[in-house]
Order: C-alpha cells, then sequence, then structure tokens
C-alpha cells in the first residue's frame, strides 16, 4: 500500500479514480455537453460533509494575504512569514500547516471562499454559532430552531426512511447544524462501543430480551416532554448500530488516517460512507480555534490536524471511486481581530474564508478578500454572505430549492462545481 | 413501625386498579393530557385540575418585592431562615413589613401532584444524585419538610464516612488526573452532604475551566473552591474566580498586558458568568479587558504584576472610574442583569426550563436583597411550588453525571469509583473537562444515539456486575419487602429508583417479565432462573427505562 504521503505527492490515486468514475457513469460524461455548471450523476448518492473549525478560526493566518504589508504591520510576532507561506497566488498563500490542502488545490479541487461572513456580526461564539447553524442572523440562540442541515434532511424526498441521511461524527451534536427537532439523527464515536449489550457475544448476558426494551420506551412516549426523544433515540440507536455492526467488515481503509479524535471520526466515517447507506450530510468537528494566546503553535497543530485529516479522507475516497459524489465544507463562527493580542493571540473577529473541497469542486479563490485598509473597529468587513454558500451546495450540489431551508432573501449562487 | 408503612405503600400499589393509587394517576393522567393537549390548552387543564398549582395562584398572595438598591439597603434585610407561607404571609395577604418575602408560592406541604415519598425522591434527585435505599425510610419517616431543612442546612451535616472511604482509597487528587476524577466521583457517589456536591457541579459548569489547559493541582484547587465559596455569596465568588489559576490558563490569561490586552476573559465574564448574552456593548469587553491586565499566573500562582496593569480611568456600562478588576465585579453585580441571568441559571439547573419572566424577578430581588447569598436562593427555589410542580418533576434529562452517580446511589452499589469516569466521559460529561466555556448544554442534546447505547450498556454491566470495580448485590443493595422475593424486590425498585411512578402499561409489562422468568423450567421441570437472576434483569429493566433518564 502506497502511504498517504506518497500518493498525494504522486496525485496517482485520484487521477486513476476519477477516469474510473467517468467510466462508470457514461450518461454524465454525454451530460457535460450542455454546459452546465451542476455536477450530473445521481443526486440522491451525493454527500456533504461538513467540518466546524470551533472556536473561531483565524483566517488571516490561514489564507495568509502575504502581498499586503497592512498584514505585516497588525501582526509583527503573529504574521506567518512569507517564505514559510504555501503561495495559491502572488497575492494569497496557505498556512505552512497546510501541505495536504495545497496539494489538493495544485490538482484544482479546493474553492476558497473569501471574507465569509453576515451582517452585524456577533462576537459571542454561541450566538455566532447559532447564526451559522440556523442561517438566521436574527434568530437569537435562546429561541432554540433547528439547523439548516437538519432542515436539508427532513426536506429530503421521502424514499423510504434512512436513520443514516445525517450522522454526526461524535458523542453528541450540542450547536450543530444537523439539529431538527423531528429526526433524531445518529451520532458515532467509534463503531467499537456503538452496540447495545446483548447484541454482542461480547456480552455474556444476551437473556435481555430487546423487545421488552423498546416496548417500555413505545409506552411511555406520549408521557412527558422528552419521551418520543428517548423512543426516537433508541430506535434510531438499534437500527444503525445493528446495520453498522454487520456492514463494517467490508471497509478496509485505504490509506493511513492520522492520529487523533479528528482522524478518528474521519476514518470512521469513510467507513460508513463506503457501505452506501445513503449517508446525504455528515458533521464533524474540530475544537480549540479560540486562539487568544499562543496562538502560533496552538493553530499550527489545529491547522495541521484539518490538512492531514482532509488529505487522507479525500483519497480514502478517491481509492473506493466516490470522491465525486463527496464534497467537504469547512465552517467557523467567525474569524479573528486582524491586529494581535499581548498574549500572542488574537480576538474575536469577523469575516474568514471557507473551504469547498472535492473532486466536483472547481478550484480557485472565489469572492473578494476583505480591505485591510478598511476596517470595522479594527475587524475585516464581510464580501459575501455565507449563505451564498449554503444556497450553492443545496440548489447546485443537492437539486434542491434553498426557499423552505434559507429565508429570504435569496442570495447569490457562487458557480463553483465542475461541469465535468 | 416505620418499615410497616412502607410495606403499606408498596402493597396499595399492587393492585393497578386501586383507588389509593390515585395521586399516581393523577400525575399520569395529566401527562397524558399534556402530551394531548396543546400548551395552552394543557395550562388550562392544569389549572382546572389542580388548585395549587403556580399559575392559578392570585396574584396578591405573592406581592412582587420592590427591587432594593443594592448600595444602600444591602445589608439591612436580614437572611430568612426557611420559613412557611404562614410565617411570612399576613391574613389580609400583604407581606410582613421589613421581611422579604418569598419569590415564588411556598409548596403547601401536604399537598401534592406526586405523593410525599415521590417528591421526596424528586428533591433527592435534583438537590443531590439521588435517594439511596438506606435512606428511604428515614426521609419517608421524617418527611418532605425536614428532609429539605437537613438537605440545605449541609454545613453541619457529618461527613466523617465519605472521608474514611476517600482515606482508604489513598487517592492523589492534587497530583493525578485519574485520581482527581474519581475523588470526585466518590464524593458525589457517597457524601452525605449532597447539595453541596451538586452545587459544585453546577459551579464546574458555569465558571467552566478544563484540565487540558492547566493541571491536576489547579483544577483540584478549583473544585475545592467552589465547595468553599459555592454556598455564599456569588460575588466573593466571582472575585475569587477570576484570580483562579485553572480559569486564567482556561481563558488565556497567563499573562495580560495593559499593552495589548486579552478579551477573552472579559467578555466571558459577562456573556456566560453574569450578564449574558446582549446586555453589554463592544466596548464594555475591550474597557473591563483594560481592568483585568496586570493579571499574571507565574509557576501556578496568580500573581497582579502592576507594570502591566493599566491604571487608567475606564468607561464600563455607564459608569467612568479608575477600575480594577475587582471593581469591575462591583459595577457587574450592580447591574438587575446579573441577578436575573444567575437566578435563571440555578432555577433551569434545578427546577425546570422555562421559569416565568416573574419569577426570575422575584428570584433576583432576593439575591440582590441578600449580597447574591446562593444559600438563600436555594433554599427558596427547594421549597417552591414550581420546584414541586408537574412542570418540574421528570422534566429534566440526567445528566452523564446524574446517570451514572444517581444509579450508583440509587442502588445502593459499591464502587472504587474507577471505572466511572471514562464511561461518563462516553456518555459526554468529561469530568474537568466541559466541551468550552459554556460549559455543557442540558436538555435532549444528552440523548444521542450513541449516548443512549452507552447509557443503556453501563447499566447493563452494573445489574450484571461485570464492571470491574463496582459490585450491585442485589440481596442486599435494595431495601426490600421481602428480601429473597423478585416481587417485592421490584416493588422496593420501582419505589426508590422511580418514586413508585411508572405508567400503568409499562408496570404491566415489567409485572409479566417477572412471571414470565419466574415460570421459566427446563426439561427436567428445573427453574431456568435463581432468584437473584431474575431480580437483576428485572433491575436493568428498571434503570434501563425512560423513566430512569428523567430528572
Amino acid at each position: 500500500m502506497l502511504t498517504r504521503r506518497q500518493v498525494i505527492k504522486t496525485g496517482i490515486s485520484c487521477t486513476v479514480a476519477g477516469v474510473m468514475a467517468n467510466i462508470g457513469l457514461v450518461d454524465s460524461i454525454f451530460a457535460a455537453g450542455i454546459g452546465d455548471s451542476i455536477p450530473n450523476g445521481n443526486l440522491s448518492n451525493r454527500s456533504l460533509i461538513v467540518i466546524q473549525l470551533k472556536g473561531g478560526n483565524d483566517g488571516l493566518n490561514t489564507v495568509v494575504p502575504y502581498g499586503d504589508g497592512r498584514y505585516y504591520d497588525a501582526r509583527p510576532k503573529l504574521a506567518i512569514p512569507e517564505e514559510n507561506v504555501l503561495p495559491l497566488t502572488s497575492e494569497f498563500g496557505l498556512h505552512p500547516s497546510f501541505e495536504e490542502i495545497k496539494s489538493l488545490w495544485d490538482q484544482g479541487h479546493v474553492a476558497i471562499v473569501q471574507g465569509v461572513g453576515y451582517p452585524n456580526q456577533s462576537f459571542s461564539h454561541f450566538q455566532s454559532q447559532h447564526i451559522w447553524k440556523t442561517a438566521d442572523p436574527f434568530s437569537q440562540k435562546s429561541d432554540g430552531g433547528d439547523g439548516w442541515l437538519g432542515r436539508q434532511i427532513t426536506n429530503l424526498p421521502a424514499e423510504g426512511f434512512n436513520w443514516f441521511k445525517g450522522i454526526s461524527m461524535g458523542k453528541t451534536y450540542p450547536i450543530s447544524p444537523m439539529a431538527t427537532q423531528e429526526l433524531s439523527l445518529p451520532a458515532i464515536r467509534s463503531l467499537k462501543s456503538y452496540q447495545l449489550a446483548g447484541q454482542s457475544e461480547r456480552f455474556k448476558y444476551s437473556n435481555f430480551d430487546l423487545d421488552i426494551l423498546k416496548s417500555l420506551y413505545e409506552q411511555s412516549n406520549d408521557i412527558d416532554p422528552h419521551t418520543p426523544h428517548l423512543n426516537a433515540t433508541l430506535k434510531g440507536a438499534l437500527s444503525t448500530s445493528v446495520t453498522l455492526n454487520h456492514s463494517y467488515n467490508n471497509y478496509s481503509p485505504l490509506v493511513n488516517y492520522p492520529l487523533g479524535n479528528f482522524g478518528e471520526e474521519l476514518k470512521l466515517l469513510a467507513s460508513i460512507i463506503t457501505q452506501n447507506l445513503g449517508v446525504q450530510v455528515a458533521h464533524l468537528t474540530i475544537k480549540g480555534f479560540d486562539t487568544h494566546a499562543d496562538e502560533p503553535t496552538r493553530h499550527s497543530v489545529l491547522l495541521k490536524e484539518l490538512s492531514e485529516g482532509i488529505g487522507a479522507f479525500y483519497e480514502d475516497l478517491c481509492r473506493h471511486e466516490l470522491d465525486r459524489e463527496v464534497i467537504i465544507m469547512t465552517w467557523s463562527e467567525f474569524g479573528r481581530r486582524v491586529a494581535m493580542n499581548g498574549s500572542y493571540g488574537t480576538d474575536h473577529g469577523s469575516a474568514g474564508p471557507l473551504f469547498m473541497i472535492g473532486t466536483s469542486i472547481q478550484g480557485g479563490l472565489y469572492g473578494d478578500h476583505p480591505n485591510l485598509g478598511d476596517l470595522e473597529k479594527g475587524n475585516l468587513r464581510f464580501t459575501t454572505d455565507f449563505r451564498s454558500i449554503y444556497r450553492t451546495v443545496l440548489e447546485d450540489w443537492f437539486g434542491n430549492s434553498d426557499e423552505i431551508i434559507i429565508h429570504q432573501p435569496k442570495f447569490e449562487r457562487i458557480p463553483m462545481f465542475t461541469a465535468k | 413501625m416505620i418499615i410497616s408503612r412502607f410495606d403499606q405503600e408498596i402493597t396499595s400499589e399492587d393492585s393497578p386498579n386501586s383507588e389509593t393509587d390515585w395521586a399516581n394517576r393523577r400525575s399520569f393522567i395529566i401527562r397524558i393530557a399534556a402530551a394531548t393537549l396543546s400548551t395552552s390548552g394543557f395550562l388550562a387543564f392544569l389549572a382546572s385540575c389542580t388548585g395549587d398549582d403556580t399559575d392559578t395562584i392570585p396574584t396578591e398572595r405573592v406581592p412582587k418585592p420592590s427591587i432594593p438598591n443594592p448600595i444602600t439597603e444591602l445589608r439591612q434585610i436580614p437572611t430568612p431562615a426557611l420559613p412557611f407561607p404562614q410565617q411570612n404571609i399576613h391574613k389580609d395577604g400583604a407581606p410582613e413589613p421589613n421581611l422579604p418575602t418569598h419569590p415564588i408560592e411556598k409548596r403547601s406541604f401536604n399537598i401534592g401532584k406526586i405523593n410525599e415519598g415521590a417528591q421526596i425522591n424528586h428533591l433527592l434527585r435534583r438537590a443531590g444524585f439521588g435517594i439511596r435505599p438506606s435512606e428511604l425510610v428515614h426521609y419517608r419517616q421524617i418527611g418532605l419538610e425536614k428532609t429539605l431543612d437537613h438537605l440545605v442546612n449541609f454545613e453541619t451535616v457529618d461527613n466523617a464516612e465519605l472521608n474514611s472511604r476517600l482515606n482508604n482509597w489513598n487517592l492523589k487528587p492534587s497530583e493525578r488526573q485519574k485520581d482527581l476524577r474519581r475523588w470526585w466521583i466518590l464524593r458525589m457517589a457517597y457524601t452525605n452532604r449532597p447539595l453541596e456536591e451538586k452545587l459544585v457541579l453546577f459551579w464546574h459548569g458555569l465558571l467552566t475551566s478544563g484540565i487540558s489547559t492547566s493541571d491536576p493541582l489547579s483544577m483540584y484547587q478549583q473544585n475545592e473552591l467552589f465547595r468553599t465559596k459555592g454556598y455564599d455569596s456569588y460575588t466573593h465568588l466571582l472575585k475569587a474566580i477570576s484570580k483562579d489559576p485553572a480559569m486564567l490558563s482556561w481563558l488565556d490569561s497567563r499573562k495580560n498586558k495593559k499593552a495589548a490586552p486579552n478579551e477573552n476573559f472579559s467578555r466571558e465574564l459577562m456573556e456566560l458568568f453574569t450578564m449574558g448574552e446582549g446586555t453589554f456593548g463592544e466596548s464594555d469587553v475591550k474597557e473591563a479587558a483594560r481592568a483585568f491586565t496586570g493579571y499574571f499566573l507565574v509557576n501556578g500562582k496568580f500573581v497582579f504584576n502592576d507594570a502591566h496593569h493599566d491604571f487608567g480611568p475606564k468607561n464600563f456600562l455607564s459608569q467612568s472610574g479608575y477600575f480594577s478588576g475587582d471593581q469591575i465585579i462591583n459595577v457587574i453585580f450592580q447591574q438587575t442583569e446579573t441577578a436575573e441571568y444567575i437566578s435563571k441559571k440555578l432555577f433551569t439547573f434545578f427546577v425546570h426550563n422555562s421559569p416565568t419572566i416573574q419569577t426570575i424577578e422575584k428570584l433576583s430581588a432576593i439575591l440582590r436583597a441578600n449580597n447574591y447569598n446562593i444559600k438563600t436562593l436555594m433554599e427558596n427555589l427547594l421549597s417552591s411550588e414550581e420546584f414541586y410542580s408537574p412542570r418540574a418533576y421528570r422534566s429534566k434529562i440526567k445528566s452523564p453525571a446524574e446517570f451514572t452517580i444517581g444509579l450508583i446511589r440509587n442502588t445502593g452499589a459499591e464502587t472504587d469509583g474507577r471505572k466511572i469516569a471514562n464511561l461518563m466521559s462516553e456518555m459526554g460529561q468529561t469530568l474537568f473537562e466541559p466541551p468550552d466555556v459554556a460549559g455543557w448544554p442540558d436538555g435532549i442534546t444528552w440523548i444521542s444515539s450513541y449516548t443512549m447505547i452507552q447509557r443503556l450498556n453501563y447499566v447493563h454491566s452494573i445489574t450484571l456486575s461485570n464492571l470491574k470495580g463496582t459490585h450491585f448485590n442485589p440481596h442486599t443493595s435494595i431495601v426490600p419487602t421481602h428480601p429473597n422475593s423478585p416481587d417485592g424486590f421490584l416493588k422496593g425498585c420501582l419505589e426508590t429508583m422511580l418514586d413508585g411512578n411508572i405508567n400503568p402499561s409499562s408496570r404491566e409489562i415489567l409485572m409479566t417479565q417477572l412471571r414470565t422468568l419466574e415460570n421459566l423450567t427446563d426439561q427436567s421441570g428445573e427453574k431456568v432462573f435463581s432468584n437473584e437472576e431474575i431480580m437483576r434483569q428485572l433491575a436493568f429493566f428498571v434503570l434501563a427505562s425512560p423513566e430512569f433518564q428523567l430528572n
């Protein structure tokens, strides 16, 4: 087996997988001539992987405006030196930790939307996460509300109910765009502990009748405010754990995933996606981006984790010939202040870049970079509303109208999918 | 005699059709109504069938206290002892002069929608981690009022038993992360002062810090700080927390310099610890941040480095002055928003998730009148009508700490606490490592398919005694009416674990399962299951039930 790094450097895997995918989808080659910017293929096979960079990712040190002296003036000890930047253009380059993402950029699979934000930026982690979650800048955290991805899943044509339509990688999903009151979507942290005692021979006592358990939950379904959720979750847990533990043996990772939570969760996600269980949306979180202090070290480690994980995951998909059906999107509640603070860190800021990655993505820089000479109380002015990206994904990737999911007004779509 | 009283109560539930079970049935009917009527319809229904519901109390009985000026009236108003309605409400309905009125209607101790035994269980779950089988008879004998009295005046309760247990384990909580978690888990599981530990858990979820950004010693000291200062003035606790090593690390204030202040602590101080989002401006964040400059952490200790402190004038929350960090906190505690925010935090943690604005205003008036004394607030909360109302009862989902520790206490299991921290963590709550500065989100987010499986497997492993270091003996753990009878055992489980309050059809399922297991015989006519095996299986179902997930 080639190591992950070797594959990335040679770029073999995706070329091969890409060709094979085209052979398999004759009609998609044919349809390409129509000139639609929307990729063809079976819409229901498509997946969106959403990665939250929790805490407020420092966009300026992720996509570095190394051609702009004002960046270096604002961050004397924090700016990425020009010689370390992985250049994208003569003006912008990536953080040196983004080796794998740079390699995918070179292959044309990375779209970077610059200056993403929304009007009247909230500087509260929790309120801003809530706004990104609900796609509604006027909604208050205390009001609750479903996430935009939860609404997308609820809106999908009901061709038979499928628990796997939306999955969260992790133990729970507190502030998640996947939140929805109608469904109890599964959250999975590890497959080994995703089995109920009595379903497996590991537990010697298998006398407990799961039917009795189920009926206890059904009997209580309407009695207390929380019991419908308990009942639905138990059903989902029983159903998905049985399915996963039966199908898991069919998967073998074709790359080495990096160590750590994020790598483990991506590997687990790959094992689920490759089983064709109908995953439409999956959500993962990396936390720790709230770099008020000691940013250089902390941020490098986080970006490395992100880049290595995405690199491995993308390759695994390629080798399973699924790279055309899966796109990756990142988000973070805000960027950070342009000027550094006294603790070698940055405080809460506003706009930041958002990454879209995949074989079906048309690589490149999208949107305008905020003007470093025209700040608003030390913060960048956003240039692209995040709901433009949501709308693009909903319409161009899922072929779904965004009207129910994102409230008016309509935001401009960004044509960032390949027409292949 | 005590036992016989317990006997009678249990016997009365023998027949699901018995009229004596009316209290349970009434609660059941109310909850059925909740499920079938719209919200407003449900409230109307409640009002019609429960004369003592908070919503129906005539407002003149509970005059809204005028909000005292904290500066001038701060110490004029005495801290009330735990009074009952007769003591502070005049015959004509007017409050006694110079006595603080109570924020929310006191419950009348002889009326309830659930019987007194269930109320005691509810109280011990919320103000602690659940009743122990060995306590059940005693608390029922002394009654709810005295149980409450005992709980809230925990400062005088002897905890020698816990301390000797802890000494036996020879733990080093200030040195080793694993020992630290075990130490606190054992405290929660075996303390005789459950409210003390419950408040420490509350403070840990509000004034968050994590071991990943500090060390066992700092986290241990912070945990002890919550224990020593968490039942007194919140103002004093917060001033201590602003200089607490674990907090300084958590919010990046190891070196906070005048030249470029770090805003992290300043923002979260207002947004999460005191006033709430939307009650302050960005300039307040920046000004307060200046006041906390010079706060340094040196060799694990707080140091005020005046060379880096900004001694200049600050404009903060419409006041101007040469504010220090402590003075900023004083200004914050003059804001009504602070009292309301903390009242709401305590109310939603201990009572239910949707207090009315009036309730919060009344509670915050009490807080401000009593120098933000937490004990006074807790006495009021735990004796309030709302605390025992159907809207509070089983309205919350047990957090992983409440679930894991509650199970140990409810079953009387013996544990060395070794495995529990990791299992709790798999359920979504890692002690000493909250997910972010906002602490653990409450409510249904505790329950995902993953955490549901972890919860059920935990129950499975304890009821079968497969869990290393934890022993549950059905013959001795539960106090059954007939020690060796599965029938009595089941009733004992239902009383301690589910307040004797389970919907009739679920009770029927359990009874049927009991008979099925008892009657199973093999080819030679021998019983398939021993009594102990049957009891373990029954305990599993009771503890795995949806009702046991609720708090």
